[in-house]
């Protein structure tokens, strides 16, 4: 172990030394000190700390890759410079060199990370300070920017009995007669569980459709907050209509709650952009003792003063309806994303060191700044390639291509996958187990795996060049 | 066979081909090369540039991988870590971190080598105040002039006291003082003995220290053997006196004209070795506290070098007979008695010797080329040269030169 950290205090000590961590310092010391002013301009304080958090954390994750990947240049920078001559002289195993390295890289990152997750945090304490008094404002800010909520989705009702009596209505009424083989009675087994899945979807469809001075009640299990009047908790929905009216307005009426299970009721009435998530909080003693929460929709314009527009409401899905409870602080949510951004460095300086371990240092960095977008964009980079269509002319063509990136996006992680910036920016928890998720894949299996190859790759390395 | 029996460096039919990007052989750097280095030698690589005195080197060191043939380095394959231990590398230029100090750079290969703390520090100030660069130990090395980096490369060599030296290039870029003190560091370390193996292409620099040579060309061995057998004149004689005057000269022209009919090729006074004259310059500008920033000229060898090296009881009888010997040629200028003299030359010899030996100038050397300043290669123990229980000694001797045989 000594020699491992004789190396990573090198490494450290050249990230310094050189000022490569110093640019970064000033980098992000400028995002911190001039994104708060650049925000005043904000409505309120709760939406400047969101656009704060989002862009530090954003350029904070952006920054630190590129650091981290300009610091595994070094090993090749000695290969180059001839110090790995010096080095690979000494008594040290080129497994211990390659994980000192690697130590080096991360720790350096952890401090820098460290450093900056403190600024960030500082900051934002700092705008909440120094923000207009506004008590709505201040609330919004409590409860739905500076704190870990849990989001419960809402629970769809089970169509399968009322789906199979639609099917077997219709296949008793000879609905299926053109599609039906000659002498048979009933459907292939394929047939008709995809005309049960039709049925399902269209009932849900129907479920989340509300008509014009109609109302739908639905349920919220497993609100584990507390139960008191002081406390809030959220619903969030994103209201769609059929029909756009012309001040693309929404109006109806809220009941939240449910006396025949000993909770307070709350009636709400809502004016809402038609097509934007918008939430609002209810106290928490709406939630009934089994930790259920009731909330019924009216598809009722209660403001009569008002325009009257005969809307249909629906919810596209099921995730434009939820409803979100605390669960635990924005310090420990930072943390936890601060510690998503830590196993993305170490696999990310597990990767670029393993490119130095092979190439010179400007193919490597292009190769890690490669594989570093990619893995940003792996998500949207696989919707593409699935839904890639080429006309049908190349049908070969298209199919190579979907196999070729199926392989590559195998071999990158979708760093997407393990970002919480959006999650901390509207309050909502990122979860431990999340967390853990992300050390398993990007650390112990991911990391472990890549430098365990850059080791073998460096030890067949002959680290002299050739010189004659 | 024992330990002490096996080669330091053993190589068989060592190849090294340098490949293209399409695997095609581009450069044979060493071909089929055979050398062997026992303990206690000092050895010269020599060949001109590319001639493939590093590329050996650093197959040597694990650095590159040979294409063919085999190396052994005490024993093993020179990629094994424990045989590091025992080794010292001086690269050809100073291969260090810019951005660390001199203190910084020889703490991070102390590191390496595992010593502890106390040890490591106390080496470290040994070896800096050792180069002479004590004070400027805070300094970044990228500030240090090649020459001040060239000795932190010899200090960082020589941290873990080892017992095979490799030095490529070691006087490149330095100043006479570098030079002299890497001279005295072969020879200083050579008398511990510890193996070295030096690579230069600077011959006066390797015929000073080095007792071995093979000089490689194109990769290959063209000559080795120890240096007197192959640098030895038998065609010539040359005698160093205290001033003679003309018609002294003029005496010994006839002298040798009638007795033996040889001809005195050239008369004429020895001029001081620049090297010295520069040291002497150097001594009285430091004696004057002359301020400089640069490297000081070096203190004594550090104490721990050779001190941690388990000899044996015969090595170190051996060492201590060879150095009683060879203080006592300096000493008494003695003629190397396996010298062959021929029957002329030996009786000329008899009558310029026949004045009383109380009178100085009449005390002379034969084919003792070294200066005065530098202490020449041991000789082999001269029996008179050996005193106290001679017996007990010369059979240890005998022993172990049989044995290294």
């Amino acid at each position: 172990m000594g020699r491992i950290w004789a190396i990573a205090r090198q490494t450290v000590a050249e990230g310094v030394r050189m000022r490569i961590a110093l640019v970064f310092i000033a980098f992000i010391l400028l995002i911190l000190a001039g994104l708060p002013f650049s925000l005043r301009q904000e409505e309120s304080v709760s939406s400047a700390i969101q656009t704060f958090l989002s862009f530090s954390l954003g350029g904070l994750d952006v920054l630190l890759a590129l650091l981290t990947v300009f610091l595994a240049r070094s090993l090749s920078e000695e290969v180059v410079g001839g110090q790995i001559l010096i080095l690979m002289a000494k008594p040290i195993p080129r497994w211990q060199f390659v994980a000192g390295k690697w130590l080096g890289i991360v720790t350096l990152s952890s401090c820098l990370l460290i450093l900056s997750g403190a600024g960030i945090y500082g900051v934002t304490r700092a705008m909440v300070a120094l923000g207009t008094p506004d008590a709505l404002d201040e609330a919004r800010t409590r409860d739905e920017v500076l704190t870990a909520r849990h989001a419960v989705p809402c629970k769809v009702p089970d169509f399968t009995a009322e789906a199979e009596r639609l099917f077997n209505q219709r296949l008793e009424s000879g609905g299926y007669q053109e599609v039906l083989p000659r002498g048979a009675t009933n459907l292939d087994s394929a047939t008709e569980a995809a005309e049960l899945k039709t049925f399902r979807q269209d009932l849900e469809l129907r479920w989340r459709t509300i008509f014009p001075m109609e109302g739908r009640r639905f349920e919220f299990e497993n609100v584990r907050c507390e139960r008191t009047a002081d406390r809030t908790i959220q619903i969030r929905y994103k209201p769609e209509v059929w029909s756009y009216p012309p001040d693309e307005i929404l109006r109806c009426e809220l009941y939240v709650g449910n006396p025949d299970r000993g909770t307070q009721l709350y009636q709400i009435y809502r004016r809402d952009v038609i097509g934007r998530f918008h939430s609002i909080s209810v106290p928490a003693d709406a939630v009934a003792p089994d930790r259920t929460l009731h909330v019924e929709l009216r598809n009722r314009n209660p403001f009569e003063d008002e325009p009257q527009f005969a809307n249909t409401i629906n919810f596209t899905s099921m995730d434009d309806l939820e409803v979100l409870f605390p669960v635990g602080s924005f310090e420990g949510n930072l943390l936890r994303q601060l510690s998503m951004m830590m196993c993305k460095l170490m696999f990310l300086a597990a990767f670029a060191l393993m490119t130095t371990c092979v190439f010179s240092f400007p193919v490597a960095c292009l190769v890690s700044l490669t594989f570093l977008v990619m893995a940003s964009m792996a998500g949207f980079l696989t919707d593409a390639i699935t839904y890639f269509d080429d006309g049908g002319a190349h049908g070969l063509f298209k199919t190579a291509v979907q196999f070729l990136y199926r392989i590559l996006f195998f071999l990158i992680p979708d760093f997407s996958r393990y970002d919480g910036t959006a999650l901390l920016v509207n309050g909502r928890n990122v979860t431990l187990m999340w967390v853990l998720t992300a050390l398993r894949d990007l650390v112990l299996l991911g990391t472990t795996g890549i430098v365990l190859l850059a080791c073998v790759l460096f030890q067949r390395r002959e680290v002299a060049e050739a010189s004659i | 066979m024992n330990g002490t029996d096996i080669p330091v460096i053993q190589t068989a039919g060592l190849t090294k081909i340098f490949k293209d990007f399409w695997r095609r052989n581009r450069v044979i750097a060493v071909n089929d090369l055979n050398m062997e280095i026992q303990r206690g030698e000092v050895f010269g690589l020599l060949g001109p540039n590319g001639s493939g005195k590093s590329t050996t080197i650093k197959m040597l060191l694990g650095l590159l991988y040979p294409t063919r043939g085999r190396i052994s380095v005490f024993g093993k394959p020179p990629t094994d870590v424990a045989v590091k231990t025992r080794i010292g590398f001086l690269p050809e230029e100073s291969f260090l971190y810019r951005f660390l100090n001199a203190r910084e750079t020889l703490d991070l290969y102390g590191r390496l080598f595992q010593l502890h703390g106390a040890q490591r520090a106390d080496r470290i100030e040994k070896l800096l105040k050792m180069v002479g660069l004590q004070n400027e130990a805070k300094r970044r090395i990228g500030e240090y002039s090649k020459g001040m980096a060239r000795r932190i490369g010899l200090a960082q060599a020589l941290l873990n006291d080892p017992e095979l030296l490799i030095l490529d290039e070691p006087t490149a870029g330095l100043d006479p003082i570098g030079i002299r003190q890497i001279k005295d560091v072969v020879r200083d370390l050579a008398a511990k003995g510890k193996t070295i193996l030096l690579s230069s292409h600077l011959l006066a620099d390797v015929e000073d220290v080095c007792d071995h040579i093979a000089i490689l060309y194109g990769g290959r061995q063209r000559a080795s053997g120890t240096t007197s057998d192959l640098l030895s004149r038998e065609d010539r004689t040359q005698f160093t006196t205290e001033q003679l005057t003309p018609e002294l000269i003029a005496r010994v022209r006839d002298l040798l004209e009638k007795n033996g009919d040889k001809k005195i090729l050239s008369v004429g006074a020895p001029a001081d070795r620049l090297e010295t004259f520069f040291m002497k310059t150097i001594e009285q500008a430091e004696a004057a506290n002359v301020r400089s920033s640069g490297a000081r000229r070096s203190g004594e060898i550090a104490d721990f070098l050779g001190t941690t090296q388990p000899a044996s009881v015969i090595d170190t009888l051996v060492t201590a007979a060879h150095k009683t010997a060879a203080s006592r040629v300096v000493e008494s200028a003695q003629i190397p008695p396996e010298k062959p003299v021929e029957e002329p030359t030996k009786r000329l010899i008899e009558q310029l010797t026949q004045t009383p030996p109380d009178d100085p100038r009449e005390i002379a050397t034969v084919d003792d080329t070294h200066d005065l300043d530098t202490p020449p290669t041991p000789e082999p123990a001269a029996p008179r040269a050996i005193e106290g229980d001679r017996t007990v000694i010369d059979s240890l001797i005998r022993r172990k030169e049989d044995t290294d045989g």
